[in-house]
């Protein structure tokens, strides 16, 4: 099976979370542990990009609705950028569009935090 | 020469606007290209476009220049129109007074095949001009032509649908199958916190929701296994004995908003739970998964229930069966430790004991169940003398084994040196307490026997006294010795000599025996064995042995055996 890892780095005051690999069941405490990190550090401005990322479950949306109230009652947000197509069907088939800005990049995803 | 040029004009009109049509299989494009080629070319303001819905009624698919709250009603239409009508000459009815007020004059039915497609409204011209009879009959040809492309539509909307509703459940079985291949791959580790943090996230990506309880328990209780996005105190809360009745009672999910109990209503409401799903396995709930509203604030359709209570029923299965495979291995490995353990035992025990000049000999050993550490043996020092001992590990099963047969092999070495028996007990102690936790030790007796001259010495450390019985039936016990072995890394120990004479006969035994126990807790204790020994004195060795083996067999019928049961007994000829 493939692995999963995550990546952090900033951009104009914006954590930048690079997911890659298999996003599943397995591998969701990775990412939980990486949004628990930027929630404890209070950044609460965080943009995920997906360009590496080849499969994302159930389970890896799930770490996305465990945070995402949280991350907004400190007024930030969680944006997702640079989905391939596949993976955003499955955000789209589970409705995540109405409740998360998913841009096409990831500097679309940045400015949107500028414009706030 | 004109009306033709004009009428050529109409049916190239007629001919792009069927291309348009038919090149395209979204609905949303269709009605659009259906209403605005009319409107621009006869120069009306407004345009509405019901389709029918499949139970029954036509719902509002498409408008232009009116309000766009009135897209999605549903309207029955009675007295369908056979052709462009306009509104006010059809009899009064509710969805002709709604078109009406929504400034809607003139209809053109949607038929293919007879089958009532749609229905299109205009409203009146932006010139104050009425709409001809030439342009009611182009709207009709509009609507001719656009029936094979509304239906193709429609059949395309259809199936788009079902195709998203399949995908969805494609990947609702995607989550159920990642969840069961994750159990089972957690199965060896019994990481139960692994299985419902697993549960947990799949169910807040697939639902939409951020929280979520899971309380695990059987019919002794609940307990709070996993909290999020619930505080944990509010979680306990649900923990008051009368709540955790009630949801372990419960066979199929309940809602927040329709939960008849106060107490429990309220709990759910404070928490922000929306609906609770018991997870049964065999119908009997296993746990408790407690859900809060979608963020979406859509409600949990029946089938997304079902989803739920499959997913937790699997995730306890999982549980549950990692529990028993956990506990079987445990067995397993407990009873592979026990059958080494009584391997060893076995094989440092004498296979039998070597036949002395003038002497008999007897002896056995019945381990119990655990395997208790008892050991005798028998040793040839040389053509006159003969080293024996009996004695008992502390401890059971394979530490007990392991502890004889450092025993076993310090004694075999020992006996070869030509140093006094004390002197060997005391290496044996210092090995024995080098070789041990402290909390471990040996009680042994030691014994050397000279066949030529009858005499015997021995060394007791800390073991039960054996009995020297003489032919008149009167006995002493063979005390003289020093510390258990083990204890202590110098131990200084005293030895005795004595002589035996014909028909002397000396009786050792385990705590096995002393410690045996019958149905009223009583121990068999000394006075038994000295009773069994007189009695059976004039049977030999052989013969005291086995009367002391029933009797103790018979005191203690029905009660298991706690520890193993040795007995050894020499006599002189």
């Amino acid at each position: 099976m493939e692995g999963f890892e995550v990546t952090k780095n900033e951009n104009g005051g914006v954590a930048i979370l690079n997911v890659k690999g298999y996003l599943d069941a397995h591998t969701a405490p990775a990412l939980e542990s990486a949004f628990q990190e930027l929630v404890d550090e209070k950044k609460f401005r965080i943009v995920v990009n997906f360009t590496e990322l080849s499969y994302i479950s159930s389970a890896g949306l799930g770490v996305f609705m465990g945070f995402i109230e949280d991350i907004r009652k400190n007024g930030g947000d969680i944006k997702l950028s640079s989905m391939k197509p596949k993976i955003f069907r499955v955000f789209d088939l589970l409705g995540f569009p109405t409740l998360y800005d998913i841009l096409d990049e990831e500097s679309a995803a940045i400015e949107k935090f500028a414009k706030l | 020469m004109e009306t033709d040029l004009h009428e050529k004009y109409e049916l190239q009109a007629l001919f792009d606007l069927s291309k348009a049509l038919n090149s395209s299989l979204n609905l949303k494009t269709i009605l659009d290209t259906i209403l605005l080629t009319p409107m621009g070319k006869l120069l009306i303001a407004k345009g509405i476009v019901l389709v029918a819905k499949d139970g029954h009624g036509f719902e509002v698919e498409a408008l232009k220049g009116l309000a766009r709250n009135m897209l999605g009603r549903v309207v029955e239409i009675d007295a369908f129109p056979d052709g462009p009508t306009y509104l006010k000459d059809l009899p009064p009815s509710a969805w002709q007074a709604l078109l009406s007020k929504n400034g809607i004059e003139v209809v053109i039915p949607i038929l293919h095949d007879g089958k009532e497609l749609g229905l299109i409204g205009f409203g009146k011209k932006v010139v104050p001009i009425e709409i001809t009879d030439s342009e009611m009959d182009y709207l009709h040809s509009l609507s001719n032509i656009a029936a094979t492309a509304v239906q193709n539509g429609v059949i395309f909307q259809q199936l788009n649908t079902s195709n998203r509703k399949l995908e969805k459940k494609v990947q609702e079985l995607n989550t159920l199958s990642e969840i069961v291949r994750e159990l089972n791959s957690t199965l060896s580790s019994l990481d139960s916190e692994r299985v419902i943090n697993l549960l947990a996230y799949s169910i807040m990506g697939e639902m939409m929701v951020n929280r979520c309880l899971i309380f695990l328990g059987d019919r002794g209780g609940l307990t709070l296994s996993l909290s999020k996005g619930v505080p944990e105190e509010q979680a306990k809360e649900f923990l008051k004995p009368e709540l955790v009745e009630q949801l372990q009672g419960l066979n199929e999910p309940i809602f927040a908003t329709s939960e008849p109990d106060e107490t429990l209503s309220k709990t759910l409401s404070d928490a922000g739970i929306a609906v609770v799903v018991p997870m049964l396995v065999e119908n009997k709930p296993k746990g408790v998964l407690a859900l809060g509203e979608k963020i979406t604030r859509l409600p949990f359709v029946k089938d997304e229930l079902s989803f739920l209570s499959i997913l937790g029923s699997w995730s306890m299965i999982s549980i549950e069966t990692a529990r028993l495979i956990e506990q079987e291995l445990q067995k397993q490995k407990l009873d592979e430790e026990l059958r080494i353990a009584s391997d060893i035992q076995r094989q440092l025990l004498p296979e039998t004991c070597p036949s002395l000049d003038g002497y008999e000999i007897a002896a056995i050993n019945y381990p119990s169940l655990h395997v208790g550490g008892d050991y005798y043996d028998c040793i040839k020092k040389n053509d006159d003398e003969y080293v024996f001992c009996i004695a008992d590990v502390s401890g059971k099963g394979a530490p007990a084994a392991l502890i004889m047969s450092n025993l076993q092999a310090s004694l075999r070495v020992m006996v070869d040196a030509d140093i006094p028996l004390n002197e060997i007990v005391q290496k044996i102690n210092k090995i024995i307490y080098t070789n041990t936790p402290f909390d471990k030790f040996i009680t042994a007796f030691f014994g050397v026997l000279n066949v030529k001259n009858g005499e015997i010495t021995y060394v007791n450390a800390g073991h039960n006294p054996p009995y020297l019985y003489h032919a008149d039936l009167s006995f002493r016990t063979l005390d003289c010795g020093g510390l258990i072995l083990g204890m202590m890394p110098v131990v200084a120990y005293e030895q005795e000599t004595l002589s035996l004479v014909a028909g002397d006969c000396l009786v050792m035994f385990t705590d096995g025996v002393s410690e045996a126990m019958n149905a009223e807790s009583e121990e068999f204790e000394e006075h038994r064995i000295e009773k069994c020994v007189s009695d059976s004195y004039a049977m030999g060795a052989q013969g005291v042995m086995q009367h002391l083996i029933d009797e103790v067999e018979a005191f203690s019928a029905g009660m298991p055996q706690a520890d193993d049961i040795t007995v050894m007994v020499i006599r002189a000829l």
